[in-house]
């Protein structure tokens, strides 16, 4: 692998812009533990990427290589096309917002933001303005004399954008930007840090645990998982076709059967479950007859219908339904399949009175289109 | 409101609980009100041969008459000696100045041991106070018995630096201001390194991540993070250091020349010495508002830095 790296004949193709930050076969090891095996990654001017994985996936590892705090054992990290791998922290033209945002706690708001400019030698009339307007733009006008100390969760967390997008770095880093916020402020934020990112039109870079974080702010996601990344693709895809097992479940709530290939082709996929029966799908998968396969569907995909109606160009199965949770605008219902195993269905809680569609204990028949389901080799 | 609370904070403190308040108060005017009013009336007395060896004497039983001899007989005298004598005087500033250096070389030589604790494994660290306090197991004395063998002209310091022919002849070290330096700094370092360590062990290592991430090179950053950040810790250990060396008597009588006298080689001399109790009781009293200053000074500051943190 290691001749992969700096492979410049990827970046040279004619029409596409060469990526902003591009991470070459990157790894690094802590004793025994690989945090990040052999990865590579290009993020484009202007994206907004988030690095997405369970903890302990290596993405903050990943993250802090291009911060340069970590130094990748091999591999490199370019950024605009130049090499910084051996370039110290301090004179890398990307910042960061910490997860526990770092400010210092001795100085003011505005002596925390002007402290990046201060290191750059700036004259002090030029960076008054510029701490001046960054605060107003965040909404932290009036609290330029508190501490860090005197300010609530969501001030500090803006104060930590604060300084460090005063610098105006060719890429922003935000490990677990949200983590620290109550699940409100949380939603709202998402929001703010999509349209600030889109204003400023500056490349994002953020690291998260949290799916629905990252699909609501990314362009793209890199899902990780044991120092690898396993898909990189927009939300929509990440989630309608995760290309393994583990991404599906890791990504949102799946049903899986399991089944074995009776046929693919480019008419698409036929697959026999003992629970589902046989299910067919459009896409075609790299696999043969006779091999083992998941069924992946989605529970908001999965319509109920009265037993006996007939099922016609639709996937079908029956069983008895358990337990319905409310939870406000969707009802989640576990069916305990006639075949075996169980199943779960989102029905929308579309009107407002005539209480549960159906009632715990009925015998119901699932339908799914057969573009609604996965068949799923990994 | 205010009785309101002040009737509900009261109905069920007894007698018992005014007690409790009152041991430490009780402790406080015995063990230190009251000698320090005997010391402050010593020092308005005058010297004389008898037994006790000042004038005047308090006689209870001369009544009102005694009482307005007694409170006449008391005089500033003493203080005039103490400035118009430049024995004293510079003795005084003696003992700053050594007090004043050997807290900065301390700061100087204890930061780095401080800042390494605070920042090796966690499980290491234990040990490594052990290490700092362990001296203490040791009497005082004998450990600055111990340096006189170190310093001494046939002693392992020269033997060592001529074994590694850093020096021809051996030096002397003894009876110098060096080795009263030498010996303060060994003597008080764990009082400088424990409240550093704790304030450098608090501090936030992704502080001067952050700081690196905005353009500060580390040695700057040292100076806008983490001494800043120390501070409460530079200022405790510094307390700490500086006002026991100041009235320090022991190292600069068995480690210095009898040239250069702190002020408690003074005392000592004035009182056991001179037998001299008043002008020694002066001298006391002045050391008293000497080194009342820095500790005002650091209770100002430790009420501002409360302030902030709330």
């Amino acid at each position: 692998m290691p001749d992969r790296q700096l492979s410049d004949a990827e970046s040279a193709i004619p029409g596409r812009p060469p990526p902003l930050v591009r991470f070459a076969s990157v790894s690094r090891r802590f004793g025994p533990v690989t945090a990040v095996d052999s990865v590579s990654l290009d993020i484009a001017r202007g994206e907004f990427c988030a690095l997405l994985g369970p903890s302990g996936c290596g993405k903050t590892t990943l993250l802090r290589m291009l911060a340069g705090f970590e130094r990748p054992d091999e591999g490199r990290v370019l950024l605009d096309g130049e090499d910084i791998t051996d370039v110290p922290p301090h004179r890398r033209a990307v910042n960061m917002m910490f997860q526990n945002y770092a400010l210092f706690p001795h100085l003011t708001v505005e002596a925390n933001v002007a402290f990046g400019l201060r290191q750059e030698n700036m004259p002090a009339a030029e960076i008054r303005p510029r701490v001046a307007d960054m605060l107003a733009s965040l909404r932290l006008d009036g609290l330029e004399k508190r501490k860090p100390a005197q300010l609530s969760g969501g001030q500090r967390q803006r104060v930590a954008l604060a300084r460090a997008l005063v610098k105006r770095p060719k890429v922003f880093l935000l490990d677990e930007p949200l983590a620290a916020l109550d699940k409100k402020l949380r939603s709202e934020t998402q929001f703010e840090l999509r349209e600030l990112q889109r204003k400023l039109g500056m490349t994002f870079i953020v690291v998260t645990h949290d799916q629905e974080e990252a699909m609501s702010m990314a362009d793209r996601i890199a899902v990780m998982n044991r120092g690898s990344i396993v898909q990189v693709a927009p939300p929509r895809d990440v989630y309608e076709h995760p290309i393994s097992r583990w991404i599906a479940e890791f990504i949102g709530e799946i049903n899986l059967f399991e089944g074995v290939i009776d046929s693919t082709g480019p008419s698409g996929t036929w697959v026999d479950t003992p629970a589902a029966g046989r299910v067919h799908t459009p896409n075609e998968v790299p696999a043969r007859k006779g091999d083992n396969a998941f069924v992946a569907v989605r529970p908001e995909k999965v319509l109920l219908a009265p037993f006996d109606s007939d099922p016609g160009a639709y996937n079908s199965a029956s069983g008895t339904l358990v337990d319905v949770a409310y939870l406000g605008d969707t009802s989640v219902c576990r069916i305990k399949l006639d075949r075996g195993g169980f199943m779960r269905a989102t029905i929308t809680n579309a009107r407002r009175r005539g209480g549960e569609p159906v009632a715990p204990g009925a015998h119901v028949a699932l339908r799914w289109e057969p573009d609604s389901a996965l068949v799923l080799v990994r | 409101m205010t009785a309101l609370r002040s009737a509900k904070t009261r109905a069920p403190s007894t007698l018992g609980r005014r007690m409790i308040v009152l041991v430490p108060y009780l402790w406080l005017c015995i063990f230190f009100l009251v000698p320090f009013a005997i010391v402050f009336r010593l020092s308005l007395s005058q010297t004389a041969i008898a037994q006790p060896p000042y004038l005047p004497v308090f006689d209870p039983a001369a009544g009102w008459e005694g009482i307005r001899d007694f409170f006449a007989a008391l005089s500033l005298d003493n203080y005039r000696i103490l400035f118009s004598d430049t024995l004293y005087v510079s003795s005084y500033l003696k003992s700053l100045q050594v007090g004043l250096l050997s807290t900065l070389i301390l700061l100087v030589v204890a930061f780095p041991i401080a800042y390494g604790m605070a920042r090796v494994p966690r499980r290491l660290q234990p040990l490594l106070l052990m290490a700092v306090i362990l001296p203490f197991w040791t009497a005082f004395l004998i450990r600055i018995y111990a340096w006189i063998n170190i310093l001494q002209r046939d002693g392992l310091l020269n033997d060592v630096l001529q074994t590694f022919g850093l020096i021809g002849e051996p030096v002397t070290w003894l009876a110098s201001d060096t080795a009263v330096y030498i010996g303060i700094v060994y003597s008080y370092l764990p009082f400088m390194v424990l409240p550093l360590y704790a304030v450098l062990e608090k501090m936030d290592e992704s502080l001067l991540e952050a700081a690196a991430d905005l353009g500060c090179p580390r040695w700057k950053a040292f100076w806008l993070v983490t001494v800043p950040l120390a501070l409460p810790g530079i200022a405790a250990g510094s307390l700490l250091c500086f006002i026991p060396i100041v009235g320090e008597f022991v190292i600069p009588d068995l480690l210095g020349s009898s040239q250069t006298i702190m002020i408690g080689q003074t005392l000592w001399t004035e009182f056991f010495g001179n037998k001299d109790w008043p002008v020694a009781s002066a001298l006391a009293m002045l050391l008293l508002c000497v080194l009342i200053v820095p500790i005002v000074v650091y209770q100002h500051m430790q009420s501002k830095v409360l302030e902030r943190g709330r």
